[in-house]
């Protein structure tokens, strides 16, 4: 049995001590930032890395809902995307074809939000969205490869969500990732009738991950500098092949009617 | 300074420790260099850097007993020299207890988790005899995170008779079952005033306050079972996020232009919540207004255990043997005990054929109807004339909200009811958490052989053959069956028990009737392989799914819906039928509360050659699929999304498929153990039989 903590005098005086020296210092490591903006490569929304110093960690608040409000993709940030769902913001599907759940970061190793996808090698991640109602989309996705890696290893493009085509292909804003580790992958495709998904594939090696998150799909207001003049770098031979499985399995799979019931965990 | 009165306080007597107490509400603290301070007014707490003490309650599955967790020494921890790293399998929990003062009090709880996901609660347990409730404190993030991957986790401020509890412990479950999820420094903080737990009679009873809601006889402290209330600025920015994503995915063109405006105002109420409980039931309240049979949200307030039991169905019909004593509704349908569990201590002496004539004084389906504001598990059909969903539920729904129901009794023996009802007190039932029949809107089976059994289980199983009653030479055959979900593979458990369902019926069948009167919907492929016994193909509808450009409301004019057809039907059409149907065979479907891809599959029977649809009233018209939230703290929920457009352009969702007979069940009928809906297939099968 863990005993009691009670309040003591020494508990008191240390914890006064610590919010002087917070107060005199004004180095409080409690930061407050939303992390709803995108920002761009290096900055952003992003826990500063820890000191080279005696700083242990940084400490701020953030969003646990994501963002940004408007965003046309389901749950571009991963907020909102928890293992166990029915029918998530997003889909995994490992290289046999079958489906995997995605695995999830937190906190400050995530560039917004509190939570963030974790890409293991040779799985394809599909995120689900539309196109915007009066204008093409403009879309951005944030990627931090391990350590020591380009920006390369991660591949992201969007598809017509019908027919799981090759809209474009998102530029890598630098090849190498930005001094917070992150990369930054940008592209814009002209208006839509059908439904836009964001679709990441990888080259890591077995055994590496990568982190994504921040994605989004705004309308674009026409100035994006990036925007494809053609679908750009068209899906391999074995990209497409792995896009059409998963088009099959989503097709097969969706679900029209009450979802099965997940087994009832003892409230205790 | 603020630690000093509170450091005072504890100094003094053991009377002014908690009034000290009282005064905080805050949680652990960084130093500049961002090590972990612990609350000073923390009373208990684990910083899980030695032994912990583990609680498994004694009848825990076996294998659960094996300990799921590891203490890891690490320079990275929140609190000391260690976390808790947890990985627990499915159905399983971890549990470690804390000591609290031996007085009543009330407290707020935070932890620290990374990786991963975290289901984490305080549980508190009272011994049985104590009259006390288990107390669930669910928690979820503040926003503060660190660099290293740590978020906060906080509870709202939960009771706890510390004289009495007999465990009092944080729960956590992964729920990724990948990597598992750390977890470190928990605390728990005086904060609030001690709330008691009270009886009451039904929802709506002033026992409870503002903050609480009566389920299942007892006010149940709303904040247990929701995040904490959002401060200002992130309130504000969660309503408008939410409004937006309903505003870009939610719906079809009924829902968005009829139901989404009131949820959206819904959600605006809710910038100005002063409460943890009236920010979240808003927020369900709203997904319950945007009125559709795959739209919910859901919190752990809608998973409290029955105490009682009604081991009895409720379900639509034609009270037409009790309408002399209590006349029918004006808009609703007479509410029949469709069929019972064994007679005896869960039936409270109902019977099939009895009618519910009055929840609360109100007609049943008006009042449950009432409950949205309260109940999580609303269900309803998106077809605005359809009540099958409150049917289905009633019993549930009684036994958790309500304080009176009134029924007519009637004798089968002599056909007759009682002139007068009886009313009973819900909370005079005895307590019995025991078993209950199933709900499946049948009141009886009609194969020869090999019908499902007497709890009405038909759940995910398949129930074919001749129809009883019948000679071989008629070999009229039928099907008992409630979900469609074929998955895709035409070698599955569903579409293999259809593919040979329907090659039997070719062979062998003069007539076919498939009950299909608990249709949960499932896959679209599913459907596909009864109708292609009855119809050539067609191109039946367009369903690109999900919603396709942010915000459309679809079709608003035929024109606008031809339209839309056309841009999809070479890439989302939902084509059914085969050159090898059977023009001649006559197959009578019958329904009942059918949602989904049992919408779809009764939209592509229905005026095929030789197809009869009979039921009580139109299917729930839910002609989308959806999307599904993960929140924190057991919060989730989830939406529908797209519409479907028939080839003559016009939207489906929210008009649900019409039987071609309208057939109520008769209490009549019931009392005399007939099936109205079978009867009438079986009458229209036979003077139809294929030659």
């Amino acid at each position: 049995m863990t005993t009691a903590r009670l309040p003591s005098l020494f508990a008191a005086l240390a914890a006064l001590v610590a919010l002087a020296c917070t107060s005199e210092s004004g180095t409080s490591p409690l930061t407050t930032a939303t992390t709803t903006d995108p920002g761009t490569a290096g900055a952003g929304g992003t826990a500063p890395l820890p000191d080279a110093g005696a700083r242990v960690r940084t400490v701020e608040m953030r969003d646990p809902f994501g963002g940004p409000t408007g965003n046309l993709l389901f749950d571009g940030d991963f907020d909102l995307t928890t293992p166990g769902l029915s029918q998530a913001p997003w889909y995994a599907q490992a290289s046999d074809g079958s489906q995997v759940e995605l695995r999830l970061e937190t906190g400050g190793l995530c560039r917004t939000g509190l939570r963030c996808g974790v890409v293991e090698s040779k799985v394809l991640l599909i995120g689900f969205g539309v196109a915007a109602a009066a204008s093409g989309v403009a879309a951005e996705v944030w990627a931090r490869p391990p350590a020591g890696k380009p920006c390369k290893v991660v591949q992201a493009r969007l598809l017509n969500g019908q027919t799981f085509s090759n809209l474009g292909f998102l530029a890598r804003v630098s090849e190498e990732p930005g001094p917070d580790g992150w990369c930054l992958y940008r592209g814009a495709v002209k208006q839509q009738k059908m439904s836009v998904y964001l679709a990441l594939n990888n080259t890591l090696a077995a055994g590496e991950t990568a982190l994504v998150d921040s994605a989004t799909l705004l309308p674009d207001d026409g100035t994006h500098a990036l925007a494809f003049q053609s679908p750009g770098e068209p899906p391999s031979g074995e990209e497409q092949a792995r896009l059409e499985a998963a088009r099959v399995w989503l097709e097969g799979h969706r679900l029209y009617g009450a979802p099965p019931a997940r087994p009832r965990r003892d409230p205790r | 300074m603020r630690l000093l009165p509170r450091v005072a306080c504890a100094l003094g007597a053991a009377g002014a420790v908690l009034c000290a107490w009282a005064s905080s509400a805050e949680a652990g603290s960084f130093d500049p260099e961002g090590h972990f301070v612990a609350d000073p007014g923390a009373v208990a707490g684990e910083g899980f850097d030695g032994p912990v003490e583990r609680f498994l309650p004694p009848d825990s599955p076996a294998e659960c007993a094996v300990e799921a967790y590891t203490l890891v020494e690490a320079d990275d921890a929140v609190d000391g020299a260690g976390y808790l790293h947890v990985a627990v399998g499915q159905s399983c929990a971890e549990r470690f207890e804390v000591a609290l003062p031996a007085v009543t009090g009330s407290y707020r709880a935070t932890v620290w988790m990374r990786h991963g996901t975290l289901d984490a609660q305080m549980t508190v347990l009272y011994p049985d005899g104590s009259g006390l409730e288990l107390v669930v404190a669910k928690m979820a993030p503040t926003g503060r995170v660190t660099s290293d991957g740590w978020v906060e986790l906080a509870s709202n401020e939960f009771p706890v008779d510390g004289a009495l509890a007999e465990h009092v412990y944080l729960r956590v479950i992964d729920m990724a079952a990948l990597a598992g999820a750390d977890v470190d420094a928990l605390e728990l903080v005086p904060a609030g005033d001690f709330v008691p737990q009270k009886d009451c009679a039904g929802v709506g009873d002033l026992a409870c306050s503002a903050e609480e809601v009566c389920v299942h006889q007892r006010c149940r402290l709303g904040r247990l079972y929701v995040p904490p209330l959002p401060p200002d600025g992130q309130r504000d920015r969660m309503v408008d996020q939410m409004s937006a994503e309903l505003r870009i995915f939610f719906g079809a063109h009924k829902t968005r232009t009829e139901d989404l405006p009131v949820a959206l105002a819904r959600l605006e109420t809710l910038r100005g919540a002063k409460s943890a409980w009236e920010f979240w039931s808003g927020w369900g309240h709203a997904f319950r207004s945007l009125h559709d049979w795959h739209t919910s949200a859901s919190t752990q307030a809608g998973s409290v255990d029955r105490s009682r039991r009604l081991d009895l169905c409720f379900i639509e019909g034609d009270g037409d043997a009790s309408q002399a004593a209590w006349p029918k509704h004006p808009l609703y349908d007479d509410i029949l005990v469709s069929h019972t569990g064994p007679p005896g201590d869960g039936t409270h002496g109902l019977r099939q054929g009895d009618r519910l004539v009055a929840v609360d004084g109100r007609h049943p389906i008006e009042w449950a109807r009432g409950l949205q504001a309260v109940d999580w598990g609303s269900w309803q059909a998106c077809d605005d004339g359809v009540f099958g969903e409150y049917a289905e539920r009633m019993r549930g729904l009684i036994l958790a909200y309500a304080t009176t129901f009134s029924v007519i009794h009637c004798d089968a023996a002599a056909g007759t009811c009682a002139p007068t009802p009886e009313t009973y007190q819900v909370a005079e039932l005895p307590v019995d958490g025991g078993s209950q029949v199933a709900c499946d809107n049948r009141p009886f089976y009609h194969l020869e052989s090999g019908n499902p059994g007497a709890n009405h289980g038909v759940g995910w199983q398949f129930f074919r053959g001749r129809i009883a009653g019948t000679t071989e030479a008629e070999a009229i055959y039928g099907m008992v069956w409630d979900t469609l979900y074929g998955g895709g593979d035409p070698a599955g458990w569903v579409n293999s028990h259809l593919i040979e369902a329907v090659a039997d019926f070719r062979a062998s069948a003069r007539g076919v009737i498939l009950d299909h009167r608990a249709g949960n919907g499932g896959t679209l492929d599913a459907p596909g392989y009864l109708i292609a016994l009855v119809r050539p193909p067609l191109t039946l509808a367009v369903f690109p799914s999900y919603m396709q450009v942010a915000g459309d409301d679809g079709p608003d004019t035929p024109a606008e819906g031809l339209a839309f057809f056309d841009t999809f039907a070479s890439v989302a059409a939902w084509k059914a039928g085969s050159t090898s149907f059977d023009p001649e065979l006559p197959v009578a479907l019958i329904l009942h509360r059918d949602g989904s891809a049992s919408d779809y599959f009764p939209h592509g029977m229905k005026g095929a050659g030789k197809v009869r649809l009979f039921g009580p009233h139109p299917t729930a018209g839910a002609f989308s699929t959806f999307i599904d939230y993960g929140y924190w703290g057991g919060v989730s929920w989830q939406f529908a999304s797209g519409d479907t457009v028939g080839a003559d352009g016009t939207p489906l969702l929210g008009t649900g498929v019409a039987p071609d007979e309208v057939v109520l069940p008769r209490q009549s009928d019931l009392l005399a153990g007939k099936d109205s809906l079978h009867e009438a297939a079986l009458a229209w099968v036979r003077a139809s039989l294929k030659p």
